[in-house]
């Protein structure tokens, strides 16, 4: 009976994530399909938030939602003649899809079936904030500066493609 | 008052699943907040026509009720019995939910604020990025408004909002790395507690550049660029009217007051003050009032920015000086 409200909460944010999924592939709608894509972030970060995993479930929000959906529907605006249309795929490989699918399928329930699902007994960390920032400073140290490196060669990048050659700054 | 041990005894006995009774307090709690938004919006509105006159030697609302306290329950009812115009080209579904979406993340940001020892609708341990998070979301509802009108005056409004918030977002977040560096937690009620000296003191640069990257994150004078009147009619709102646009100015009062109590809350020593510890809510409710009150006296005494003098100062200025505040904070936490 108390696992009830969980498990509840989990198949709702599982129907919320499997139709908005479906819908940011199937729908016509460029701006649809990005509002769609925004509504699947937010049901995944319902999944980190149910698995107690706040931290992660905000980042998720934070990251996805704030930033990547809003620079992809800022995109979207930008792009001229936008608005209201429908885009319409020229290319429709039938044979290929089918197929592709057929196989996508087959792997994923294979390896459904063949993975033991070992629901860990661990409680969740408190805390994990903390946790994330000592682990950050001390054993994942070179990772975390290799990555900050590999963003700043993309900051520069991003200015350097955005300036306009032989313009007087 | 009732302790949660009491309130599990009592649903044993009487049989209730906890799950109701979880379901229950945080239908009651967010009943709550909901009532105070209500509340503190309309006193908000009230405070900004009157401040507004003052600084203008006007004398305001004056007719309905005691020096027009009751002006802005007319205009409510004024507002909800307006006729509700759907614009012919306008997207539907975007069109309509938009002003849902604005509101919900300001509002749903408000609930990790603390307002009094352990008066708080959620003491999250990551309440500091939550309060940042949230009302990130409000920028999406922003683009829909501006999207789903189908008029070009809310698609620019809406742009501008979008890089506008999205670039001040940076610098924001990185002037509280400062607090969270000092107060060693990213948990609001732990930052309150940690603040001994208020850390505008400590963070005097910090909290300057917090106090101007929020008024940009919520859009308001001098970064009104989303809604200029004299060159975008009204911005993203352009289209909306009656209670869709009330939900617009319900949203925008909300980030209002969300963003002063996180000032209030990380760098003005939160519930902190003088006299017993019940007082604790009204000396917090005084320092964000306190907070507003700067807000709209920015807001009639300054002109606006162009936009591209609006991304400079973020990019150029803020940005900068909040990486320097945590150098700086580094280096004397080092000493």
């Amino acid at each position: 009976m108390s696992n009830l409200a969980p498990q509840v909460i989990f198949i709702g944010l599982g129907v919320i994530a499997v139709v908005s999924a479906l819908l940011v592939v199937v729908g016509r709608n460029l701006f649809h399909a990005a509002m769609f894509l925004g509504a699947y972030m937010l049901s995944i970060a319902g999944f980190y938030f149910l698995l107690d995993a706040d931290l992660v479930g905000i980042m998720q929000v934070f990251v996805y939602v704030g930033g990547v959906i809003v620079m992809l529907l800022f995109g979207v605006m930008l792009t001229a003649q936008m608005t209201n249309v429908r885009m319409v795929s020229a290319v429709k490989q039938r044979g290929g899809t089918v197929l592709s699918v057929i196989v996508l399928v087959a792997l994923l329930a294979s390896i459904f079936k063949k993975t033991a699902f070992v629901i860990s007994q661990a409680t969740p960390a408190q805390n994990a904030i903390s946790l994330v920032g000592k682990l950050f400073m001390t054993d994942y140290v070179l990772p975390f500066e290799v990555v900050s490196v590999l963003l700043l060669a993309a900051l520069i990048g991003a200015i350097v493609v955005a300036r306009e050659e032989g313009r007087p700054q | 008052m009732l302790t949660s041990g009491q309130l599990l005894e009592f649903a044993n006995t009487n049989g209730i699943p906890i799950w109701v009774l979880d379901a229950s307090i945080a239908l009651l709690l967010s009943l709550a907040v909901f009532a105070i938004c209500g509340l503190g919006v309309i006193v908000l509105v009230y405070m900004e026509r009157k401040v507004a006159a003052d600084f203008q030697l006007r004398w305001g609302p004056m007719h309905v009720g005691w020096r027009g306290t009751l002006q802005l329950i007319a205009d409510a009812i004024k507002l909800i019995s307006k006729e509700d115009i759907f614009p012919k080209n306008a997207d539907p579904w975007i069109f309509r939910l938009a002003p849902t979406v604005m509101f919900l993340a300001a509002f749903v940001g408000l609930m990790v604020i603390p307002i009094g020892p352990k008066l708080v609708v959620q003491d999250l341990n990551i309440g500091l990025i939550y309060a940042l998070a949230i009302p990130s979301i409000g920028v999406a509802g922003i683009i829909m408004a501006g999207f789903g009108s189908y008029n070009k005056y809310a698609m620019l409004g809406s742009m501008r909002s979008a890089a506008q918030m999205v670039s001040y977002e940076v610098p924001r977040a990185l002037s509280i790395i400062g607090v969270v560096m000092i107060a060693g937690s990213a948990k609001l009620s732990a930052i309150v507690n940690a603040q001994s000296v208020w850390y505008v003191f400590l963070q005097p640069i910090g909290f300057v550049v917090f106090l101007v990257a929020s008024l940009a994150e919520i859009n308001r004078v001098p970064f009104d660029l989303p809604e200029t009147e004299s060159e975008l009619v009204n911005g993203y709102h352009t289209e909306y009217s009656g209670m869709r646009f009330m939900f617009f100015l319900f949203a925008e009062y909300i980030a209002m007051m969300a963003a002063s109590a996180l000032t209030v809350v990380l760098f003005l020593g939160g519930w902190h003050g003088p006299g017993p510890a019940y007082l604790a809510p009204l000396w917090f409710l005084i320092k964000v009032f306190a907070v507003i009150y700067v807000m709209m006296w920015v807001r009639w005494t300054l002109p606006r920015f162009r936009i591209d003098q609006v991304m400079d100062l973020g990019w150029k200025v803020l940005l900068p000086l909040a990486l320097l505040n945590i150098l700086i904070t580094g280096i004397i936490m080092l000493l």
